[in-house]
Protein backbone atom coordinates (compact mmCIF):
# COMPACT_ATOMS: atom_id res chain seq x y z
CA UNK A 1 0.00 0.00 0.00
CA UNK A 2 1.70 3.49 -0.76
CA UNK A 3 0.40 6.17 1.33
CA UNK A 4 -1.03 8.47 -2.18
CA UNK A 5 -4.29 7.43 -2.47
CA UNK A 6 -5.54 7.41 1.61
CA UNK A 7 -6.24 9.28 4.16
CA UNK A 8 -5.40 9.01 8.07
CA UNK A 9 -8.31 7.03 8.75
CA UNK A 10 -7.62 4.66 6.04
CA UNK A 11 -4.19 4.12 6.90
CA UNK A 12 -5.04 3.66 10.48
CA UNK A 13 -7.85 0.57 9.65
CA UNK A 14 -4.92 -1.19 6.98
CA UNK A 15 -2.05 -0.70 9.69
CA UNK A 16 -4.63 -2.60 12.64
CA UNK A 17 -5.89 -4.80 10.19
CA UNK A 18 -1.66 -6.16 9.15
CA UNK A 19 -2.46 -5.29 5.75
CA UNK A 20 0.51 -3.16 5.92
CA UNK A 21 2.97 -2.08 8.42
CA UNK A 22 4.19 1.06 9.51
CA UNK A 23 7.90 0.84 8.56
CA UNK A 24 5.75 -0.06 4.85
CA UNK A 25 4.35 2.93 4.91
CA UNK A 26 7.55 4.94 6.04
CA UNK A 27 9.65 2.95 3.23
CA UNK A 28 6.84 4.15 0.72
CA UNK A 29 6.69 7.58 1.86
CA UNK A 30 10.47 8.13 1.98
CA UNK A 31 10.81 6.64 -1.27
CA UNK A 32 7.91 9.14 -2.98
CA UNK A 33 10.07 12.09 -1.45
CA UNK A 34 13.33 11.15 -3.13
CA UNK A 35 11.83 10.86 -6.26
CA UNK A 36 8.80 13.31 -6.56
CA UNK A 37 9.35 15.21 -3.64
CA UNK A 38 13.23 16.53 -4.74
CA UNK A 39 11.66 17.29 -8.26
CA UNK A 40 9.22 19.10 -6.85
CA UNK A 41 11.43 21.16 -4.62
CA UNK A 42 9.27 20.60 -1.72
CA UNK A 43 11.83 18.12 0.50
CA UNK A 44 14.46 20.13 3.01
CA UNK A 45 15.89 16.46 4.49
CA UNK A 46 14.61 13.03 4.67
CA UNK A 47 15.00 11.91 8.23
CA UNK A 48 15.45 8.01 6.97
CA UNK A 49 17.10 6.40 10.28
CA UNK A 50 14.67 8.12 12.56
CA UNK A 51 11.66 7.03 10.81
CA UNK A 52 12.40 3.48 10.42
CA UNK A 53 13.12 3.32 13.94
CA UNK A 54 10.01 5.30 14.86
CA UNK A 55 7.64 3.01 12.26
CA UNK A 56 9.77 0.10 14.09
CA UNK A 57 8.09 0.89 17.18
CA UNK A 58 4.84 1.84 16.14
CA UNK A 59 4.86 -1.76 15.04
CA UNK A 60 5.60 -3.38 18.10
CA UNK A 61 2.83 -1.15 19.88
CA UNK A 62 0.16 -2.14 17.03
CA UNK A 63 1.41 -6.00 17.53
CA UNK A 64 0.83 -5.42 20.89
CA UNK A 65 -2.55 -4.02 21.15
CA UNK A 66 -4.45 -1.48 23.16
CA UNK A 67 -3.20 1.62 21.51
CA UNK A 68 -5.49 4.44 20.97
CA UNK A 69 -3.88 6.88 19.24
CA UNK A 70 -5.39 7.26 15.35
CA UNK A 71 -2.25 8.24 14.66
CA UNK A 72 -0.11 5.61 15.62
CA UNK A 73 2.03 4.36 12.43
CA UNK A 74 1.33 7.18 10.23
CA UNK A 75 3.73 9.17 8.60
CA UNK A 76 4.30 12.64 8.34
CA UNK A 77 6.89 15.96 7.39
CA UNK A 78 7.23 18.90 8.82
CA UNK A 79 7.89 22.24 7.47
CA UNK A 80 11.27 23.09 8.23
CA UNK A 81 10.85 26.53 10.68
CA UNK A 82 10.24 23.19 13.26
CA UNK A 83 12.85 21.84 15.03
CA UNK A 84 13.78 17.78 15.06
CA UNK A 85 16.34 15.59 16.42
CA UNK A 86 18.44 13.89 13.61
CA UNK A 87 18.15 16.92 11.20
CA UNK A 88 19.01 20.53 10.46
CA UNK A 89 16.55 23.59 11.34
CA UNK A 90 17.20 26.05 8.35
CA UNK A 91 13.93 27.94 8.39
CA UNK A 92 14.44 27.84 4.38
CA UNK A 93 17.69 30.14 4.75
CA UNK A 94 21.50 29.56 4.26
CA UNK A 95 21.50 31.91 7.23
CA UNK A 96 20.92 28.71 9.41
CA UNK A 97 22.76 26.00 7.37
CA UNK A 98 24.35 23.42 9.76
CA UNK A 99 22.18 24.21 12.92
CA UNK A 100 21.15 21.44 14.29
CA UNK A 101 18.58 21.49 17.00
CA UNK A 102 19.55 18.90 20.05
CA UNK A 103 15.57 18.35 20.92
CA UNK A 104 12.60 18.34 19.13
CA UNK A 105 9.57 20.92 19.25
CA UNK A 106 6.91 20.20 21.08
CA UNK A 107 4.41 19.91 18.28
CA UNK A 108 6.94 17.12 17.28
CA UNK A 109 7.34 15.63 20.74
CA UNK A 110 3.15 15.38 21.27
CA UNK A 111 3.14 13.55 17.42
CA UNK A 112 5.88 11.52 19.02
CA UNK A 113 3.89 10.23 21.66
CA UNK A 114 0.80 9.69 19.31
CA UNK A 115 3.08 7.02 17.69
CA UNK A 116 3.31 9.24 14.49
CA UNK A 117 6.02 9.00 12.24
CA UNK A 118 8.34 11.90 11.31
CA UNK A 119 9.79 11.29 8.10
CA UNK A 120 10.42 14.53 6.34
CA UNK A 121 11.84 18.36 7.06
CA UNK A 122 9.93 20.17 4.05
CA UNK A 123 10.54 23.33 2.02
CA UNK A 124 9.73 26.81 2.79
CA UNK A 125 10.16 30.31 1.88
CA UNK A 126 13.62 31.60 3.84
CA UNK A 127 12.70 32.98 7.46
CA UNK A 128 8.84 32.41 6.06
CA UNK A 129 9.21 36.02 4.58
CA UNK A 130 9.88 37.86 7.61
CA UNK A 131 10.44 40.80 5.15
CA UNK A 132 8.32 40.17 2.93
CA UNK A 133 9.80 38.48 -0.85
CA UNK A 134 8.60 39.28 -4.58
CA UNK A 135 9.47 35.73 -6.10
CA UNK A 136 8.36 32.14 -5.65
CA UNK A 137 12.29 31.11 -5.49
CA UNK A 138 12.64 33.15 -2.23
CA UNK A 139 13.92 30.16 -0.55
CA UNK A 140 17.52 28.24 -0.40
CA UNK A 141 15.56 25.19 -2.13
CA UNK A 142 14.05 27.57 -5.44
CA UNK A 143 10.49 27.77 -5.78
CA UNK A 144 8.43 24.62 -4.83
CA UNK A 145 6.85 23.12 -7.89
CA UNK A 146 2.67 22.78 -7.63
CA UNK A 147 1.88 19.65 -8.05
CA UNK A 148 -1.67 19.96 -9.65
CA UNK A 149 0.42 22.16 -12.08
CA UNK A 150 4.32 21.88 -12.20
CA UNK A 151 4.95 25.03 -14.15
CA UNK A 152 2.78 26.79 -11.08
CA UNK A 153 4.04 27.81 -7.97
CA UNK A 154 3.03 25.98 -4.58
CA UNK A 155 2.13 29.47 -2.73
CA UNK A 156 4.51 29.92 0.24
CA UNK A 157 5.62 29.87 3.26
CA UNK A 158 4.04 26.60 4.10
CA UNK A 159 5.82 25.73 0.48
CA UNK A 160 6.41 21.83 0.88
CA UNK A 161 3.79 21.27 3.46
CA UNK A 162 1.09 21.88 1.05
CA UNK A 163 2.91 19.95 -1.62
CA UNK A 164 3.92 17.18 -0.28
CA UNK A 165 0.36 16.28 0.75
CA UNK A 166 -1.08 17.51 -2.70
CA UNK A 167 1.39 15.39 -4.36
CA UNK A 168 -0.02 12.48 -1.81
CA UNK A 169 3.44 11.87 -0.68
CA UNK A 170 2.10 12.40 3.10
CA UNK A 171 -1.09 12.01 4.61
CA UNK A 172 -0.49 14.96 6.81
CA UNK A 173 1.93 17.91 7.17
CA UNK A 174 2.74 20.57 9.79
CA UNK A 175 2.88 24.20 8.54
CA UNK A 176 2.94 27.46 10.74
CA UNK A 177 1.21 31.08 9.57
CA UNK A 178 2.10 34.48 10.51
CA UNK A 179 0.06 36.45 7.72
CA UNK A 180 -1.34 33.66 5.46
CA UNK A 181 1.26 31.24 5.28
CA UNK A 182 -1.04 28.57 5.26
CA UNK A 183 -3.94 29.98 3.39
CA UNK A 184 -1.74 30.70 0.24
CA UNK A 185 -0.55 27.05 -0.13
CA UNK A 186 -3.64 25.58 1.10
CA UNK A 187 -5.51 27.38 -1.69
CA UNK A 188 -2.90 27.60 -4.31
CA UNK A 189 -2.42 23.18 -4.17
CA UNK A 190 -6.21 23.02 -2.81
CA UNK A 191 -5.60 21.00 0.53
CA UNK A 192 -7.13 21.46 3.84
CA UNK A 193 -5.43 23.25 7.11
CA UNK A 194 -6.30 25.05 9.60
CA UNK A 195 -5.15 28.04 11.45
CA UNK A 196 -5.38 27.19 14.90
CA UNK A 197 -6.48 29.98 17.79
CA UNK A 198 -3.15 31.77 18.69
CA UNK A 199 -1.68 30.04 21.43
CA UNK A 200 -3.78 26.84 20.77
CA UNK A 201 -0.40 25.11 19.88
CA UNK A 202 2.90 25.32 21.27
CA UNK A 203 5.17 27.01 19.41
CA UNK A 204 8.47 26.36 21.82
CA UNK A 205 11.38 24.85 19.76
CA UNK A 206 10.20 26.92 16.41
CA UNK A 207 12.17 29.47 14.69
CA UNK A 208 10.23 32.45 15.37
CA UNK A 209 8.84 35.24 12.97
CA UNK A 210 6.82 37.15 14.87
CA UNK A 211 6.16 36.43 18.55
CA UNK A 212 2.40 38.23 18.74
CA UNK A 213 1.24 35.99 15.55
CA UNK A 214 3.38 33.00 14.83
CA UNK A 215 0.73 30.04 15.03
CA UNK A 216 1.44 26.08 13.81
CA UNK A 217 -1.36 23.91 11.99
CA UNK A 218 -1.88 20.63 10.45
CA UNK A 219 -2.37 20.10 6.62
CA UNK A 220 -3.78 17.16 5.19
CA UNK A 221 -6.51 16.19 2.44
CA UNK A 222 -9.37 16.53 4.82
CA UNK A 223 -10.99 18.00 7.28
CA UNK A 224 -11.34 14.99 8.88
CA UNK A 225 -7.84 14.30 8.87
CA UNK A 226 -6.78 17.92 10.11
CA UNK A 227 -8.86 17.62 13.21
CA UNK A 228 -7.00 14.14 14.04
CA UNK A 229 -3.81 15.82 14.31
CA UNK A 230 -5.25 18.92 15.93
CA UNK A 231 -6.31 16.67 18.51
CA UNK A 232 -3.09 15.56 18.90
CA UNK A 233 -1.11 18.36 19.10
CA UNK A 234 -3.01 21.43 20.85
CA UNK A 235 -2.63 22.07 24.22
CA UNK A 236 -5.15 21.00 26.19
CA UNK A 237 -4.35 23.38 29.23
CA UNK A 238 -4.86 26.45 26.80
CA UNK A 239 -8.21 25.26 25.09
CA UNK A 240 -10.12 22.68 25.78
CA UNK A 241 -13.15 23.48 24.08
CA UNK A 242 -11.09 23.33 20.82
CA UNK A 243 -10.10 20.26 21.19
CA UNK A 244 -11.62 16.92 20.39
CA UNK A 245 -12.68 18.02 17.50
CA UNK A 246 -12.88 14.46 15.85
CA UNK A 247 -15.35 13.37 18.91
CA UNK A 248 -17.83 16.09 18.45
CA UNK A 249 -18.33 14.92 14.91
CA UNK A 250 -20.27 17.18 12.18
CA UNK A 251 -23.11 17.19 14.86
CA UNK A 252 -24.69 20.71 15.13
CA UNK A 253 -22.67 22.35 11.73
CA UNK A 254 -25.80 22.41 9.64
CA UNK A 255 -27.29 25.12 10.84
CA UNK A 256 -24.31 27.57 11.30
CA UNK A 257 -25.20 31.03 10.85
CA UNK A 258 -22.96 31.44 8.12
CA UNK A 259 -21.78 35.41 7.83
CA UNK A 260 -20.26 35.83 3.76
CA UNK A 261 -17.69 38.24 3.51
CA UNK A 262 -18.39 39.69 0.11
CA UNK A 263 -15.03 40.28 -2.28
CA UNK A 264 -14.59 43.26 -4.16
CA UNK A 265 -15.49 42.23 -8.36
CA UNK A 266 -12.00 43.58 -9.42
CA UNK A 267 -10.04 41.35 -6.93
CA UNK A 268 -10.50 38.16 -8.64
CA UNK A 269 -8.18 37.14 -11.30
CA UNK A 270 -10.59 36.55 -13.87
CA UNK A 271 -14.22 35.58 -14.85
CA UNK A 272 -13.52 31.87 -14.36
CA UNK A 273 -11.63 31.73 -11.39
CA UNK A 274 -14.87 34.17 -10.04
CA UNK A 275 -17.46 31.46 -11.03
CA UNK A 276 -15.31 28.28 -9.50
CA UNK A 277 -15.32 30.26 -6.42
CA UNK A 278 -18.43 31.62 -6.41
CA UNK A 279 -20.13 27.58 -7.27
CA UNK A 280 -18.17 26.57 -4.27
CA UNK A 281 -18.92 29.15 -2.27
CA UNK A 282 -22.88 28.49 -2.99
CA UNK A 283 -22.67 24.79 -2.42
CA UNK A 284 -20.83 25.24 0.95
CA UNK A 285 -23.82 27.62 1.80
CA UNK A 286 -25.93 24.96 0.68
CA UNK A 287 -24.93 22.08 3.26
CA UNK A 288 -23.60 24.09 6.30
CA UNK A 289 -25.47 27.76 6.28
CA UNK A 290 -28.92 27.75 4.18
CA UNK A 291 -29.71 31.14 5.69
CA UNK A 292 -26.60 33.57 5.54
CA UNK A 293 -25.92 36.77 5.68
CA UNK A 294 -23.73 39.29 4.07
CA UNK A 295 -21.31 40.70 6.57
CA UNK A 296 -18.73 43.47 5.68
CA UNK A 297 -15.92 43.64 7.58
CA UNK A 298 -15.02 46.14 10.89
CA UNK A 299 -13.25 48.82 8.67
CA UNK A 300 -9.36 49.02 10.51
CA UNK A 301 -6.22 49.13 8.30
CA UNK A 302 -5.61 45.01 8.82
CA UNK A 303 -2.72 45.01 6.24
CA UNK A 304 -0.88 48.07 7.39
CA UNK A 305 -1.13 46.45 11.23
CA UNK A 306 -0.19 42.97 10.44
CA UNK A 307 2.81 44.27 8.19
CA UNK A 308 3.87 46.81 11.20
CA UNK A 309 3.73 43.78 13.61
CA UNK A 310 5.65 41.00 11.74
CA UNK A 311 7.95 43.33 9.88
CA UNK A 312 9.07 44.76 13.73
CA UNK A 313 9.03 41.79 15.74
CA UNK A 314 11.03 39.66 12.74
CA UNK A 315 14.00 42.87 13.03
CA UNK A 316 13.92 41.83 16.33
CA UNK A 317 14.55 38.24 16.05
CA UNK A 318 16.72 38.16 13.06
CA UNK A 319 18.67 41.66 13.97
CA UNK A 320 22.21 39.84 14.15
CA UNK A 321 21.24 38.67 10.57
CA UNK A 322 20.19 41.82 9.36
CA UNK A 323 22.76 43.52 10.67
CA UNK A 324 25.57 41.17 9.32
CA UNK A 325 27.15 41.30 5.87
CA UNK A 326 26.07 37.50 6.03
CA UNK A 327 22.44 39.16 5.14
CA UNK A 328 23.60 38.94 1.06
CA UNK A 329 22.78 35.01 2.45
CA UNK A 330 19.05 35.62 2.09
CA UNK A 331 17.88 35.29 -1.56
CA UNK A 332 15.08 37.80 -2.65
CA UNK A 333 16.35 40.96 -2.56
CA UNK A 334 12.84 42.27 -1.76
CA UNK A 335 13.12 40.65 1.62
CA UNK A 336 16.51 41.39 1.95
CA UNK A 337 15.64 45.24 1.52
CA UNK A 338 12.73 44.58 3.70
CA UNK A 339 14.48 43.12 6.52
CA UNK A 340 16.57 46.45 6.63
CA UNK A 341 14.14 48.44 6.75
CA UNK A 342 11.94 47.07 9.41
CA UNK A 343 14.67 47.82 11.97
CA UNK A 344 13.60 51.60 11.49
CA UNK A 345 10.35 51.04 12.18
CA UNK A 346 9.24 53.39 15.14
CA UNK A 347 8.05 51.94 18.30
CA UNK A 348 5.29 54.51 18.06
CA UNK A 349 4.09 53.08 15.00
CA UNK A 350 4.23 49.21 16.25
CA UNK A 351 2.38 50.22 19.24
CA UNK A 352 0.16 52.07 17.11
CA UNK A 353 -0.85 48.66 15.56
CA UNK A 354 -0.75 46.74 18.42
CA UNK A 355 -3.29 48.76 20.83
CA UNK A 356 -5.41 48.94 17.09
CA UNK A 357 -5.60 45.26 18.02
CA UNK A 358 -7.85 46.21 21.21
CA UNK A 359 -10.73 47.55 18.60
CA UNK A 360 -10.40 44.88 16.29
CA UNK A 361 -10.88 42.19 18.68
CA UNK A 362 -13.99 44.28 20.22
CA UNK A 363 -15.55 44.38 16.44
CA UNK A 364 -15.10 41.17 15.82
CA UNK A 365 -16.28 39.89 19.20
CA UNK A 366 -19.64 41.50 18.27
CA UNK A 367 -19.45 40.27 14.51
CA UNK A 368 -19.84 36.82 16.27
CA UNK A 369 -22.59 37.71 18.17
CA UNK A 370 -24.77 37.57 15.21
CA UNK A 371 -22.69 34.97 13.08
CA UNK A 372 -21.16 31.75 14.24
CA UNK A 373 -18.70 31.94 11.78
CA UNK A 374 -17.37 33.70 8.54
CA UNK A 375 -16.94 32.47 5.00
CA UNK A 376 -15.20 34.05 2.53
CA UNK A 377 -12.69 33.24 -0.46
CA UNK A 378 -9.23 32.16 0.34
CA UNK A 379 -7.37 33.93 -2.13
CA UNK A 380 -9.00 35.70 -4.98
CA UNK A 381 -6.80 33.60 -7.43
CA UNK A 382 -5.42 30.56 -8.90
CA UNK A 383 -1.64 29.06 -8.87
CA UNK A 384 0.66 32.16 -10.14
CA UNK A 385 3.09 30.79 -12.65
CA UNK A 386 6.50 30.04 -11.14
CA UNK A 387 8.55 33.01 -12.18
CA UNK A 388 5.79 35.55 -11.31
CA UNK A 389 6.67 38.47 -9.17
CA UNK A 390 4.66 39.00 -6.03
CA UNK A 391 4.40 42.76 -6.59
CA UNK A 392 4.40 45.24 -9.47
CA UNK A 393 7.01 47.57 -9.76
CA UNK A 394 6.62 50.61 -9.22
CA UNK A 395 3.41 50.37 -6.81
CA UNK A 396 1.56 48.23 -9.44
CA UNK A 397 0.53 46.01 -7.86
CA UNK A 398 -1.47 43.34 -10.68
CA UNK A 399 -0.73 40.63 -8.42
CA UNK A 400 -0.38 42.01 -4.71
CA UNK A 401 -0.10 39.21 -1.93
CA UNK A 402 -1.05 36.36 -4.82
CA UNK A 403 -5.04 37.55 -4.14
CA UNK A 404 -5.30 38.26 -0.23
CA UNK A 405 -8.51 39.72 1.29
CA UNK A 406 -8.56 41.58 4.08
CA UNK A 407 -9.87 38.26 6.53
CA UNK A 408 -6.59 36.87 5.89
CA UNK A 409 -4.85 39.96 7.94
CA UNK A 410 -7.56 40.47 10.22
CA UNK A 411 -8.16 36.51 11.73
CA UNK A 412 -4.49 36.86 11.95
CA UNK A 413 -4.21 39.86 13.82
CA UNK A 414 -6.78 38.88 16.60
CA UNK A 415 -5.87 35.41 16.57
CA UNK A 416 -8.91 33.60 15.14
CA UNK A 417 -9.39 29.91 14.24
CA UNK A 418 -9.28 29.88 9.93
CA UNK A 419 -9.72 26.75 8.25
CA UNK A 420 -8.69 26.68 4.68
CA UNK A 421 -10.07 24.03 2.09
CA UNK A 422 -10.99 23.68 -1.37
CA UNK A 423 -14.11 23.68 -3.42
CA UNK A 424 -13.36 23.18 -6.53
CA UNK A 425 -11.32 23.98 -10.02
CA UNK A 426 -11.05 26.08 -12.21
CA UNK A 427 -11.64 24.43 -16.26
CA UNK A 428 -7.70 24.54 -16.33
CA UNK A 429 -8.02 22.06 -13.53
CA UNK A 430 -6.37 24.80 -10.89
CA UNK A 431 -8.00 24.69 -7.40
CA UNK A 432 -9.59 27.64 -5.69
CA UNK A 433 -10.73 27.16 -1.98
CA UNK A 434 -12.82 29.27 0.41
CA UNK A 435 -11.87 30.04 4.59
CA UNK A 436 -14.24 29.51 7.38
CA UNK A 437 -12.88 31.67 10.50
CA UNK A 438 -14.47 31.47 13.76
CA UNK A 439 -14.12 33.14 17.13
CA UNK A 440 -11.11 31.82 19.21
CA UNK A 441 -11.49 27.81 20.36
CA UNK A 442 -14.04 27.31 17.70
CA UNK A 443 -11.69 24.50 16.11
CA UNK A 444 -14.28 21.66 16.67
CA UNK A 445 -17.39 23.29 14.99
CA UNK A 446 -15.68 24.77 12.28
CA UNK A 447 -13.70 21.30 11.42
CA UNK A 448 -17.20 19.41 12.04
CA UNK A 449 -18.83 22.30 9.15
CA UNK A 450 -16.01 21.97 6.73
CA UNK A 451 -16.33 17.61 7.27
CA UNK A 452 -19.89 17.95 6.29
CA UNK A 453 -18.83 19.86 3.22
CA UNK A 454 -16.44 17.62 1.98
CA UNK A 455 -18.74 14.29 2.64
CA UNK A 456 -21.86 15.47 0.75
CA UNK A 457 -20.26 17.90 -2.04
CA UNK A 458 -17.07 15.46 -2.30
CA UNK A 459 -15.05 18.80 -3.03
CA UNK B 1 37.13 43.34 -26.19
CA UNK B 2 35.59 40.96 -23.33
CA UNK B 3 32.27 40.85 -23.99
CA UNK B 4 30.10 40.69 -20.20
CA UNK B 5 28.06 37.70 -20.04
CA UNK B 6 24.08 38.35 -19.85
CA UNK B 7 22.37 37.18 -17.34
CA UNK B 8 19.01 34.77 -17.98
CA UNK B 9 15.89 36.71 -17.77
CA UNK B 10 14.67 36.09 -13.92
CA UNK B 11 18.46 36.63 -12.97
CA UNK B 12 18.57 39.96 -14.89
CA UNK B 13 15.40 40.91 -13.51
CA UNK B 14 16.35 39.99 -9.67
CA UNK B 15 19.31 41.87 -9.93
CA UNK B 16 17.62 45.14 -11.03
CA UNK B 17 14.99 44.21 -8.58
CA UNK B 18 17.82 44.17 -5.63
CA UNK B 19 18.07 48.30 -6.81
CA UNK B 20 14.79 49.69 -6.73
CA UNK B 21 13.63 46.70 -3.64
CA UNK B 22 14.83 49.16 -1.48
CA UNK B 23 13.20 52.38 -2.11
CA UNK B 24 10.00 50.18 -3.08
CA UNK B 25 9.17 49.06 0.25
CA UNK B 26 10.27 52.00 2.29
CA UNK B 27 7.96 53.77 0.05
CA UNK B 28 5.15 50.80 0.99
CA UNK B 29 6.34 51.00 4.49
CA UNK B 30 5.40 54.97 4.56
CA UNK B 31 1.73 54.25 2.91
CA UNK B 32 1.26 52.02 6.13
CA UNK B 33 2.44 54.09 8.80
CA UNK B 34 0.71 56.79 7.27
CA UNK B 35 -2.70 54.94 7.37
CA UNK B 36 -1.85 53.69 11.09
CA UNK B 37 -1.42 57.29 11.76
CA UNK B 38 -4.56 58.45 10.60
CA UNK B 39 -6.49 55.87 11.83
CA UNK B 40 -8.36 57.39 15.56
CA UNK B 41 -7.88 55.49 18.47
CA UNK B 42 -9.14 56.12 22.22
CA UNK B 43 -5.78 57.24 24.26
CA UNK B 44 -6.94 54.53 27.30
CA UNK B 45 -7.06 51.94 24.90
CA UNK B 46 -3.49 50.18 25.67
CA UNK B 47 -1.75 47.69 23.37
CA UNK B 48 -2.63 44.12 25.01
CA UNK B 49 0.26 43.05 27.17
CA UNK B 50 -0.89 39.20 25.90
CA UNK B 51 -2.58 39.11 22.85
CA UNK B 52 -3.33 35.23 23.25
CA UNK B 53 -7.25 35.23 23.96
CA UNK B 54 -8.67 34.25 27.74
Amino acid sequence: MSVPKFGIAALATSLRRRTVSSVELARSAIDGLERTGRSLNAVEAILAERALTEAAAADRALRRGGDRSPLLGIPYGAKDNIAAVGASLTAGSDLFRGVRPKADADVIAALKRSGSVLIAKLAMIELAGAGGYRYASASHRGATRNPRAPDRWSGGSSSGSAAAVAAGLLPFTLGSETGGSMALPSAFCGVTSIRPTYGLVSRRGCVPLSWSLDKIGPMATSARDVALVLDAIADPAVGRAATGARRRGAGGARHLRIGVVDTADAAYEDAETRRALEAGLHAFIRVVGPRPRRVTLPRYPYDAMLTTIYFAEGASVFAPEIRSPRLRMVRDPFQRAGLRAALDIRAVDYLQAMRLRVPVRDAFRDLFGDVDALLCVARTRTATKIDEPRVGRSGRRGTMHFGSVELIAAGNLIGLPAVYFPCGMTRAGLPVGLQLVGPHFSEGRLLAAVERFQREVGA
Amino acid sequence: MKKRRRLAGPQRRMASDGKRAHAEIVAILSQHMALLRRTPIDCSIEPPRNVAPS
